[in-house]
Formats: C-alpha cells, structure tokens, sequence
C-alpha cells in the first residue's frame, strides 16, 4: 500500500516537473496581445430566477410566471492587452410568459478578462447596456447587466468553444404613480458559443 | 484601467436616464408575473353561475355555448355545434337562449340544458342586452325594429325614436328590469348628429334622457331608492341625474375616465352594480367604482391591480352575492372574493 502511494504521488509529480522544465527551457508568446480580436457566436437558454419587486411586501417573486426562454447574440471584442478585451454584444432574448411571449433585444458594452489561456481558456465576462423589452402590447428601454463565467477549449488555433453561465440584470424602473410596478429581473442564461480569435 | 472605468460609470448614468417606459400601462414584469395560460376557448361571456359556484354557463367564442364544471374544470358544449348569432339570459336570471347564425328562431335550455326551439313568430335578431331578457329584432315594415322582453314585444317600430341600431343595455329592478337603448337618433343627420337615451320597462317607456348627450352611453346604474341614474358615455364622461315623472335631465361630472373599448367604439362596456349601489368598470389601469351621485373612485383593493386590463381584459361581468365573476378576452373566466379580494382563476 505504502509502494503504491510513493507511484501516484511520483505519477502527480510527473507533468508539473516537465511543465516545469518547459518554463524554464522556452520562452512562450502571450496568445493574446493588443490588437488581438475575438468574434463569437453565442446561443442557449435562459432560465429565469426571480423577479424583485422593491415595492412589495414580499419583494422577491420566485414564481415569476414565466419559462426557459433562448437566447442567441454576435459579439465583438478587441484585447487592449494580453488578458483584458473590450467590445460589444447585439442579442436577442425571448421568454413565454403564461400567455404572451417575452423578447429583449440586449446591446451591452462588454468587457473580458482571460486568466487563463491557451487550448483551455477561462473567460470571466461583464456587460452593461441596454435592452429593448417587448411584452403583449407594452415595450419598455431598460437598463441590461450581466456577468458571465465560461470554460473554452480551441480545437484549432482560431476556432473554439465555450460554454458559459451567468446572470442577467433587466431593472425596470418607474416613478410616481408607477412606481410599485419598479422590478429587476434576474436570469441566468447557459451559453454555448463559438470564437473565431485572430 | 481607470479610462474604461470612468466609461463604464458614464454608461450606467446615461442609461439610467435613457431606461424608461415606453408605452407600457403596467410594468412588463409585473404583467408578466400575474400572467395566467391562455384558455383555448377564445373569448368568454359569463351568462350564469349556478350550483354555488361550481357551474358556470357561458358563451365563447372557439367553444360555443358551454356549462363548466368548476370542480373537475371539464367544459360541456351545449349549443350543438351551431354557430351561434346572440345570446340571451332571461329576465330570471336563469333561462339561456339563443340564435344561431341566418335563423330566424330562440332556442332555450330545458332543465336538462338541452337546446329547445321555441314555437314563436320566426324574428331575426338584431342584437341583446345579453343580460336581462332584452332583445331588438326586425320589425315586418321594411327597416323597423322592435324591442322585446323575455321574448314578449314591448315596443314596437323602435326606428321611430333611432336611425340605426342601437344597442341595449339591461339593469335588474325589483319591477321586472329596465332596459336602456341607446344610439343614434331618428332625426340624427351627418351635420348634426344627435343620440337618443331611452329606459324602458316591461311595460314600455319607463324614462328618456332629455339632455343632449352626443355619444352612446356604455355603462349605467339606476338606484330604485333614490331614483339618481348615472351613466358612462363611450368618451368617458360620467352623467348624473334625477328621475322627474318620466324623463332624466343629466349633468357632466368633472371626471374622465379610460377604459378600453368593448371590441367597437361605443358599444356598452362590462359592469356590474355592487351592493352599495356603486357602477363597477374596468378601466385601462384599475378598476372604477361610480357612485349613484357620480362620484368616481379608483378602485384600490387588491384584487384590482391584480387584473388590470393590459394583462386582462375582461369581456363580461356577473356579481354573486360577494363574488363576482369575469369572463375575459383570452384567459377564460375568474372570480374575485369581495370579503378577501382574492383573485382565483377557474
């Protein structure tokens, strides 16, 4: 028992030794630098959380009376430098309520960092923006937040995928008369997307 | 670092002030967390609750003239499958009748909601009060109209008093009922348009409208004791007056009000009289409650925002006791609680 322990730690060892005398044998480019870009595709569903009613006396509405929805969106971003780039999103988001069908046309300023990166890549993603919402006879330009964990894995150079989760932000907000409809709703969407990086 | 911060901070700002309602009467999401499946049964009129509530007649507009079971929520069709024209509760607030599409005959529900042909003169009908027992049919001279009750003529030749046809808007009374018609004038011309408001009982004119109101009224409430009629007029406004012998002379209250329109412009609105005499009407944000001395109120309790009209929109209304149901446009039918406010969708 004794032997097999001194293998496997000996086995765990291996890899972190010659990555380890990689590191020191070669000197590796940042994959991106300043001028880097990135274009991704992105789609997959959304499910809703909660809706927050401030003005309510139970503010937090879990049955929010609507269901998985999609979403599906084009994003842009330019590395300013070897782990930060800036850019934008166009998106589309609907939902059926009970009865009608949601939609929101999201446009975000989006900004990722990249702290890991290579083949396997861990983008930690923000966006602010703002959310054209239609709904039955009512639309509403609201204010869009979001912030997205994803893992990517680059099959080729150029080409990856990643699959992320989030949280999305869409405050509704009303004053005087209104202001007890005031509301933010939280989703969370599952993404899968596809990155072409150049 | 700090450049793409301070364009952040600036965005939010902005954005704060750029996020803001359209057009929506009710916040989207709040419309969206009260929103209830859409029945697919199309649009539904409440013609009678019996059983203590667990059985609901009504007519709608994919599924026909149907008894629901509010218990096992299994709807029955009546009607045969016969495209159905109008549709009638009698003046007991029991006996369902109705037409069908091109005929000219009343079939009524027998005790065991069987649609029977009644054995009457062959009429096509016009239009009904669909509470009531009121109905407008074609006269036999070419062009006229007459009024009857309970399938009994009232009043004949009624295009002596109305151009075209108007419609019908039916109040319980302990006499047997009242009904008032309302439309344009006989002598109504396109350069002077002018409407004609006329109650009338069993028996026959029961009180005109003598003020001028040039727009059909949607809503009206008669109070017996104090003999104040109040009405809503298709642009809003709320009339009041006193009965003197046989006519009304109405005054303008201050107040406009805003509700959507039942399908066409002018044509009469649900409602319902609550036991304090009050008119009850949705309007485009909440409910309104009209007072016999026209006095307007918003409705508040809770109930109201929970069914306001951007979410449903209600097509009929019935009080019972201390509920009162309502049919709606695409959600089928619902009762409100007056003791709790409560708000169940059957």
């Amino acid at each position: 028992m004794k032997n097999f322990l001194i293998v496997l730690i000996l086995c765990l060892m291996l890899p972190t030794v010659v990555m380890a005398q990689d590191e020191v044998g070669s000197f590796e480019l940042p994959q991106y630098q300043m001028g880097s870009q990135m274009f991704t595709f992105r789609a997959g569903p959304v499910i809703p959380l909660f809706v927050y009613f401030p003005y309510d006396n139970s503010p937090i509405e879990t049955d929010t009376h609507m269901k998985t929805g999609g979403y599906g969106s084009i994003r842009y971003q330019g590395f300013t430098n070897s782990q930060l780039a800036l850019g934008g999103e166009l998106g589309y988001y609907f939902a059926y309520s009970q009865s009608d069908l949601f939609t929101s046309v999201p446009v975000q300023f989006s900004m990722s960092w990249i702290p890991v990166q290579g083949t396997v890549e861990l983008p930690i993603s923000l966006g602010l923006g703002f959310a054209y919402n239609s709904y039955d006879q009512s639309s509403y330009l609201s204010m869009f937040a979001s912030f997205e964990v994803g893992l990517s894995w680059y099959f080729t150079d150029s080409w990856g995928i990643t699959l992320s989760a989030g949280y999305w932000l869409i405050p509704e907000l009303y004053s005087s008369e209104k202001k007890t409809d005031t509301a933010i709703a939280n989703t969370m969407p599952i993404i899968l997307s596809v990155n072409y990086r150049d | 670092m700090k450049h793409i911060a301070q364009i952040v901070i600036i965005i939010a700002v902005l954005l704060t002030f750029i996020g803001c309602n359209m057009d929506a009467s009710e916040g989207i999401f709040r419309q969206i967390s009260k929103s209830e499946p859409i029945v697919d049964v199309g649009m539904t009129t409440i013609l009678k609750i019996a059983n203590s509530g667990t059985t609901i007649y009504a007519l709608t507009s994919k599924g026909g003239l149907v008894r629901y079971d509010v218990v096992t929520k299994q709807p029955v069709r009546l009607d045969g499958e016969s495209p159905i024209s109008q549709v009638l509760v009698g003046s007991n607030g029991t006996d369902i009748m109705y037409t069908v599409y091109n005929g000219t005959t009343w079939y009524k529900l027998d005790d065991s909601d069987n649609p029977i042909a009644q054995n009457l003169p062959p009429r096509q009908v016009i239009t009904t009060s669909l509470y009531g027992g009121w109905e407008l049919s074609r006269g036999t001279a070419s062009g006229s109209f007459d009024l009857y009750h309970d399938l009994t003529k009232v009043v004949s030749d009624l295009n002596s008093t109305f151009s075209t046809y108007p419609w019908l808007i039916a109040q319980d009374t302990t006499a047997g009922g009242i009904v008032l018609v309302t439309g344009l004038a006989a002598d109504s011309t396109s350069n002077n348009i002018k409407y004609s408001h006329v109650l009338y009982d069993s028996s026959g004119i029961f009180a005109t409208i003598t003020t001028p109101i040039n727009n059909p009224i949607v809503a009206f409430a008669y109070d017996e004791n104090s003999t104040k009629l109040v009405a809503i007029t298709s642009d809003g406004k709320v009339y009041g007056g006193t009965k003197s012998g046989t006519t009304f002379s109405m005054a303008a209250g201050d107040t406009t009000l805003s509700f959507l329109p039942n399908g066409i412009t002018g044509k009469p609105i649900p409602s319902f009289i609550d036991s304090t005499g009050n008119l009850v009407i949705q309007g485009s944000s909440l409910f309104y409650s009209i007072s016999p001395t026209k006095v307007v109120t918003q409705i508040q309790d809770s109930y109201a925002p929970s069914l306001r009209s951007s979410t449903f929109k209600i097509t009929s209304m019935i009080l019972d006791g201390t509920d009162f149901y309502g049919g709606t446009a695409k959600n089928g039918i619902f009762k409100v609680d007056l003791t709790d406010d409560s708000v169940d969708w059957l």
